[in-house]
């Protein structure tokens, strides 16, 4: 009860609270939008047979709520660290908003990209309300958990857990609640109906999402669903300029998944790691980093990688790796998070080959939301300035290491 | 058999309010006032409600909340950002008026960035009146975890409604 008196004290919060409780009402709901309502409700309680496949799409509000806050989170936490090139989008959000509504499903997601030697395999978990786990084949597992706003990263093998609370990046967070806007956009436009295919040795209906429908990063999406149950055989997606491809598939609507699945508690004889609120502070001490192991020469690409981790670990004492990875992870998801959000548009990585220092020649660019001109960041990270679109420089590379 | 009649004319106005308050726009309260009803629908299937008035203000409060979220979404696509001000207050003076707007502006905004659930307790309990006994039956929570919910949301929100953001640009 104490703490309930303590509600009371007076502050900035209270008083923006009697802003909102004091605004004068205007009279409503209006009559049409009471005989609205109850129409919808008669219809919803009579409603017994079995939603069509296009019904479930359309029901897919709950999955934006599941997928897009959760599966961009483990996205830019997890695939962003070894997928993450710069600017190319993010993977299980584009593939959640297209799967239709179930309380719970499993699915294995594949996704093959330029910067990868080989695709990255997922088995992948979702339960209602907006909690996602996904193990990868090479042995993280995440987890995350809208509702209570955390991401957390298991290494079994390295008893880690990396925790990322969804607090400290507010732009992810209301970037993915405003999906379903973009999926309401989605679903008001007609998908393709291709017809009848046979495909994973099932007859199934083909349809496809126009590029015109579709949020940004994604380029095409097919899927397939079986003729008899409607549910998902296979999905298929590319990114826009196809520098990515997922493909789901094995889906299972509704199975029984416990709880502990998605635990977001750091397990027993776990270390726990805070990743940290990103600032753009990350973002010029991560490429200062990639550059001074880079031969003080900006690198081909800015993705963290295997082959990036294994250089470093021959070059940066060990007990300072895991706090540079961890910059690097909060360098990725600033940017990240300032595009996802649309405050910065165009962002591109051009420094490979430009020296550290060198003032003379831009290592990124971007258009921030609302300007005429972009910014550009030059190598000795310091000078910032605004330049033409058509004055920016026509080398520009996102494609990793070799 | 669920009267389905007599609980929305009975509670339409008190999920419309819920909804307004937050919104501050009528066709999108009227909106998330239908969606609020059909979702108890949904709920009333699965189990038997002992407080409709706590269980629609929840589900008001919810829909509200992502439908902010997805304003601010929008926003953030246009060069010039949605005018989130509520009514002028007709006791107050132009200025007094404008400052409050600009309150009321800035708070939405702010509990569109909150998480999930902490905005939910949040309006909960100040914008609904619910106690912390109702707000942890109504969202499966202990009522020392509502406690720290809201003490986690008012944090934020003192910070976020007295920052000003540090970006290049």
């Amino acid at each position: 009860m104490g703490s309930e008196k303590k509600d009371k004290q007076g502050d900035i919060v209270d008083e923006a609270v009697r802003t909102l409780l004091e605004a004068p009402l205007p009279p409503g709901p209006s009559d049409e939008a009471l005989a609205r309502t109850l129409t919808a409700v008669r219809q919803a309680d009579s409603m017994a047979a079995r939603p069509t496949l296009m019904e479930r799409i359309r029901s897919m509000n709950r999955w934006t709520k599941v997928g897009t806050a959760a599966a961009m989170i483990v996205a830019a936490a997890v695939c962003g660290f070894l997928l993450f090139s710069g600017g190319g989008g993010v993977a299980f959000a584009d593939v959640k908003k297209r799967i239709q509504a179930a309380e719970t499903f499993t699915c294995k997601v594949v996704t093959s990209a330029p910067e990868l030697k080989q695709p990255m395999v997922f088995k992948a978990y979702f339960k209602e309300p907006g909690r996602l786990r996904a193990e990868a084949t090479f042995g993280v597992i995440s987890i995350a958990d809208v509702q209570k706003g955390k991401v957390i990263m298991l290494n079994p093998k390295a008893k880690e857990a990396t925790v990322i609370n969804l607090a400290d990046l507010p732009e992810i967070q209301q970037q993915q609640m405003g999906f379903l806007a973009e999926l309401k956009e989605l679903i008001e436009g007609k998908p393709q109906d291709l017809g009848e295919e046979k495909i994973d040795g099932a007859a199934a209906r083909h349809y496809r999402i126009p590029p015109e429908n579709q949020a940004a990063g994604v380029s095409v999406v097919d899927l397939w669903a079986d003729v008899k149950t409607g549910d998902p055989i296979r999905v298929e997606l590319e990114g826009r300029g196809h520098e990515y491809q997922i493909t789901m598939t094995d889906f299972r609507l509704n199975p029984r998944l416990d709880d502990k699945l998605f635990s977001i508690e750091v397990p027993e004889g776990y270390s726990r790691i805070n990743i940290g609120r990103p600032r753009w502070k990350d973002v010029l001490d991560g490429l200062r980093f990639m550059a001074v192991h880079n031969g003080s020469t900006f690198p081909e690409s800015l993705a963290m990688n295997i082959e990036l981790y294994k250089k470093l670990r021959g070059k940066v004492p060990k007990a300072d790796l895991k706090e540079k990875w961890l910059m690097l992870g909060r360098m990725h998801l600033f940017i990240e998070a300032q595009v996802q959000a649309q405050q910065w548009s165009q962002w591109k990585y051009v420094g490979a080959g430009v020296k550290l220092g060198d003032r003379t020649r831009p290592v990124m660019h971007w258009l921030p939301k609302g300007a005429a001109k972009h910014k550009v960041l030059y190598g000795d990270l310091k000078r910032i300035e605004d330049m033409d679109a058509s004055k920016l420089p026509g080398r520009a590379t996102t494609k990793a290491a070799a | 058999m669920t009267d389905w009649d007599t609980i929305v004319t009975e509670h339409a106005p008190a999920v419309w309010r819920t909804a307004y308050r937050l919104l501050s726009n009528e066709a999108d309260a009227s909106d998330c006032m239908q969606e609020a009803f059909v979702s108890a629908v949904g709920v009333a299937r699965r189990e038997a409600v002992q407080n409709w008035p706590a269980l629609l203000k929840r589900l008001a409060t919810t829909r509200a909340l992502d439908r902010l979220r997805a304003r601010m979404r929008e926003s953030a696509r246009r060069t010039a950002p949605v005018d989130m001000a509520a009514l002028a207050d007709g006791d107050c003076g132009p200025e007094r008026r404008s400052e409050r707007r600009e309150l009321a502006g800035r708070v939405r905004q702010a509990l569109s960035r909150l998480p999930r659930q902490q905005a939910e307790v949040f309006c909960l309990r100040f914008l609904s009146g619910m106690s912390y006994t109702e707000i942890a039956d109504h969202l499966g929570l202990r009522a020392n975890n509502v406690g720290v919910l809201l003490h986690r949301a008012r944090s934020k929100l003192r910070e976020m409604l007295a920052e000003a953001q540090e970006r290049p640009g």
